[in-house]
């Protein structure tokens, strides 16, 4: 039994951006929220959105599922208004929320099943699928499950009704590794599906491993929206060359890319270059070099790059 | 406030403890100015207690043994320091159970691993909330002092001292019983509960034993029969210190028993009285179609279900007590209606008024603040985030809600009224059952009314908790003001105003289309109100 909100087969004819917003702003009385955000997720793409801790990536969220209204600009979800439909949107998205309130009383099952009516049909057969994928029983009551097996009781309500679009707030918090790549697997299918899914972590792996794009925010801010690639190749390399003589820095100061130059002991210059290292090395071979170490950060550090500027 | 245990847990209750005590205090001057304004002089006061002495002893059941109500401190005992032991025990039972939903919550967890020991932990909440009960008491008799002697009258401050004390001891008693209780379940909720019902229990039945010479032996097994031993503002009392100290001794008791059990359970789990437990999840298929699962309505009706179930057997108790000890009464009601042939039935139709729908509106209403309470927790715990990226409107969420409300209340009124007919019919009591389905049809509105009032307010605060406090505030001033309000000057707006005099007194005056009517169209008003409120603000979380 397929929902009727389930992915169709002309998802592929070109629609209107399955998230956008246009300046995008909440205040919590004087407190900031998020501001003036301009942000856009394709259809199809799995989109990933991280920030330290405070950032207003819940806010994003909350405002996008029409929880919390704007203090001024708007978001849409496949091209219908937030707020004025959005009824209308909810029959196309599936969402988990970071902090996973449930029914105490309901068993993993009936909590499917209550959601699921709400939502017009579920799929049992898929709902049982996805429960034995996370080895979870369903019979317990939501009380007495602990909080990885919360946070799964979380994931197959979003997934059960396969819908169009999945608002996923640190989705994989409390989960074993196993069933993280579980998770990781079930977002493939559900994106090779045709489905878009907006995912908020704080597990730059987990951005990695899934995400297309990433959106970063900082202070309320998007600082940055980038392929995952983009952001690998804006690392920034620590290049630190000893040459058998002394060498002009200025030479490599003037290299695209090149942040900074210093002059060390020993003929040494310690060059940091964000993206490709290559014209850095070609203009070191021009001399004669005794020694050569790179230093390649990790995506980590790449990422606390934005968290930390100011 | 926060260098240990319990400092943080009188932190927590401050509040609470000082309005209580103020709130207690005020009453007294309150009660006192009115006495003194409705009868300045001493002939009035005898013959107020020459008229209503009979009616006194006929309702003992209620109000415990009768007094000489022809001097303020008399009157006062009569008028509340009967039952407020029981008033200020919920409140201390609630205090002392929340700690087991802390616990629940995994609070506990992080206290527990702290260098305290668990009896440590729970020593210091109670020795907390016992110093909340102390302040809550020397409120009382302060504000309350100084308010009586603004009244002119003369006071006794060391029996109002007493008085309070006595009342301050039961509710201590009552809350250290709650803690007690609360190791054996694994809710706040459930022991609460129990507790409470408990405390209502011996309080109905030491007052009934005054009654039923039957049970007169078994009155000293209720701690109310050792309070009403002891009222101090009443003329000729004689102080019983061994009545006195006997809710002060238990109270220790509790507390050591508490200390104990907790020390020999988990952290989050229940003490077992019967050696441990399995928890055992059912093998049964998964049922996939539960009728009750299947819409909005239908589900908030399922939650609803239960505590519904356990308010009517608390009404239906009260009405078979009630009906059942009618026989005793009517013969005393008579002789105060001082009529003819027809005494008997005006007799009964007095006291089913005064005593079994005079109270109904409270209750009722007291129903509908729960419910709401259960609103705005679904929302504060974030189940409404949940619901609410559904595709379902907001308004269609509230408006469930509230239907849901709506199906309870009536079938809770059927069923009280459904007792009510059998107990009337099986006691051959000479009564007009229709007055008081009258009076049930009229709750209706009435009690969805207080229901939309706190469904309003929490749709127009920015978070709506505060709105189950300010809905239970109301509902009480409008009782307070619709029970003293004959003594008081009000402005006209005041009663016009009042849900309690807007409900009136149907089983006496029948049925009150107009009253109906605008109960009816305030709920609708105030519906819409709320529906509105509700479709334009922020949902609130956590």
């Amino acid at each position: 039994m397929q929902t009727q909100n389930a992915i169709s087969s002309d998802s592929a004819i070109k629609t209107p951006a399955a998230i956008q917003t246009q300046k995008l702003t909440k205040y919590y009385g004087t407190v900031r929220g998020v501001t003036d955000l301009d942000l856009e997720v394709q259809e199809g793409e799995v989109f990933g959105f991280i920030g330290p801790n405070g950032a207003g990536k819940t806010t994003t969220i909350r405002l996008i599922a029409d929880l919390i209204r704007p203090t001024r600009g708007s978001a849409s979800v496949f091209g219908m208004d937030s707020q004025a439909e959005s009824v209308a949107i909810k029959r196309l998205i599936g969402y988990l929320p970071g902090e996973l309130s449930l029914w105490n009383n309901l068993t993993g099952a009936e909590t499917c099943q209550y959601l699921g009516n709400l939502r017009g049909g579920v799929d049992v057969k898929y709902v049982e699928e996805l429960a034995a994928r996370f080895d979870l029983d369903l019979r317990k009551k939501f009380r007495a499950y602990s909080k990885g097996n919360k946070q799964k009781v979380g994931i197959i309500q979003a997934f059960m009704h396969k819908p169009r679009l999945l608002i996923l707030d640190e989705p994989t918090s409390g989960l074993d590794p196993l069933n993280q790549q579980e998770f990781y697997k079930l977002v493939a299918e559900h994106q090779a599906g045709g489905a878009t899914v907006f995912l908020s972590s704080h597990i730059f792996e987990e951005v990695e491993h899934t995400c297309h794009r990433v959106a970063i925010i900082r202070e309320g801010e998007l600082v940055r929206v980038a392929t995952i690639s983009d952001i690998v190749n804006e690392k920034t390399h620590r290049m630190e060359i000893t040459f058998d003589q002394p060498v002009n820095p200025d030479q490599f100061k003037q290299i695209a890319g090149v942040t900074s130059v210093q002059v060390g002991d020993d003929n040494k210059l310690v060059v940091n270059v964000q993206g490709s290292v290559a014209p850095v090395i070609q203009v070191a071979a021009q001399h004669t070099i005794v020694n050569l170490i790179t230093h390649e950060p990790t995506l980590e550090e790449a990422f606390l790059q934005y968290y930390q500027r100011s | 406030m926060l260098k240990t245990v319990w400092l943080k847990t009188i932190r927590d209750t401050w509040r609470a403890t000082a309005a209580w005590g103020i709130g207690l205090g005020l009453l007294i001057y309150v009660s006192v100015a009115l006495y003194a304004a409705g009868y300045p002089t001493l002939a009035a006061r005898k013959q107020a207690m020459s008229q209503l002495g009979p009616l006194l002893n006929t309702f003992r059941f209620l109000i415990g043994a009768p007094v000489d109500i022809s001097t303020p401190g008399g009157f006062l005992t009569f008028r509340f320091l009967g039952s407020l032991p029981v008033i200020v025990g919920i409140w201390a039972i609630r205090a002392t159970t929340s700690t087991r939903d802390e616990e629940q919550r995994g609070i506990g967890d992080l206290v527990l691993t702290t260098p305290h020991s668990r009896s440590n932990v729970l020593t210091q909440q109670w020795f907390g909330f016992s110093l909340a009960m102390l302040a809550i008491t020397l409120l009382m008799w302060l504000v309350g002092s100084v308010g009586w002697l603004a009244t002119g009258e003369s006071l006794d401050v060391t029996a109002l001292l007493i008085a309070s004390l006595n009342i301050g001891f039961q509710a201590w008693l009552w809350g250290s019983l709650g803690l007690l209780l609360a190791q054996f379940f694994a809710s706040g909720g459930a022991a609460s509960g129990i507790t409470i019902n408990l405390m209502l229990f011996t309080y109905l039945f030491n007052n009934l034993a005054a009654m039923f010479a039957w049970l007169a032996p078994f009155a000293a097994t209720s701690p109310f029969h050792y309070y009403a031993l002891n009222r101090p503002l009443a003329p000729g009392w004689v102080f019983n210190p061994l009545a006195f100290a006997i809710a002060p001794l238990l109270t220790l008791i509790c507390f050591w028993l508490a200390r104990f059990f907790v020390a020999h359970r988990d952290v989050g789990a229940t003490f077992p009285l019967f050696g441990p437990r399995r928890r055992k999840v059912s093998a049964a298929p998964i049922n996939w179609h539960d009728p009750l699962l299947g819409n909005l309505f239908l589900c908030y009706l399922r939650d609803m279900i239960w505590p519904t179930v356990r308010w009517a057997l608390r009404i239906m108790f009260y009405v078979v007590l009630m009906v059942a000890t009618a026989g005793q009464v009517v013969a005393a009601l008579k002789n105060i209606a001082n009529v003819g042939g027809n005494g008997s039935q005006i007799a009964v139709e007095i006291y089913i008024a005064v005593v079994l729908v005079m109270p109904l509106p409270i209750v009722t209403a007291a129903f509908a603040i729960t419910q709401v309470a259960g609103w705005t927790a679904d929302e504060e715990n974030g189940i409404d985030d949940m619901v609410l990226t559904t595709p379902h409107p907001r308004w269609s969420v509230l408006l469930n809600r509230f239907a849901a409300i709506t199906a309870v209340v009536i079938a809770l009124l059927a069923v009280v009224g459904l007792t009510f007919n059998l107990t009337i019919i099986l006691s051959g009591l000479n009564y007009d059952v229709g007055k008081v389905l009258v009076a049930l049809m009229q709750l209706l509105p009435f009690t969805m009314l207080v229901a939309a009032i706190g469904f309003a307010i929490a749709a127009w605060l920015k978070r709506p908790g505060p709105a189950v406090v300010l809905v239970s505030l109301y509902v009480v001033a409008a009782y307070l003001l619709d029970l003293l309000g004959q003594f008081l000057k009000l402005p006209d707006i005041v009663p016009a105003l009042n849900i309690f005099h807007a409900y009136g007194n149907p089983a006496l005056t029948g049925l009150g289309a107009w009253a109906i009517l605008g109960l009816s169209v305030a709920a609708l008003a105030l519906l819409a109100a709320a529906m509105v409120g509700f479709q334009r603000r922020d949902l609130a979380r956590g």
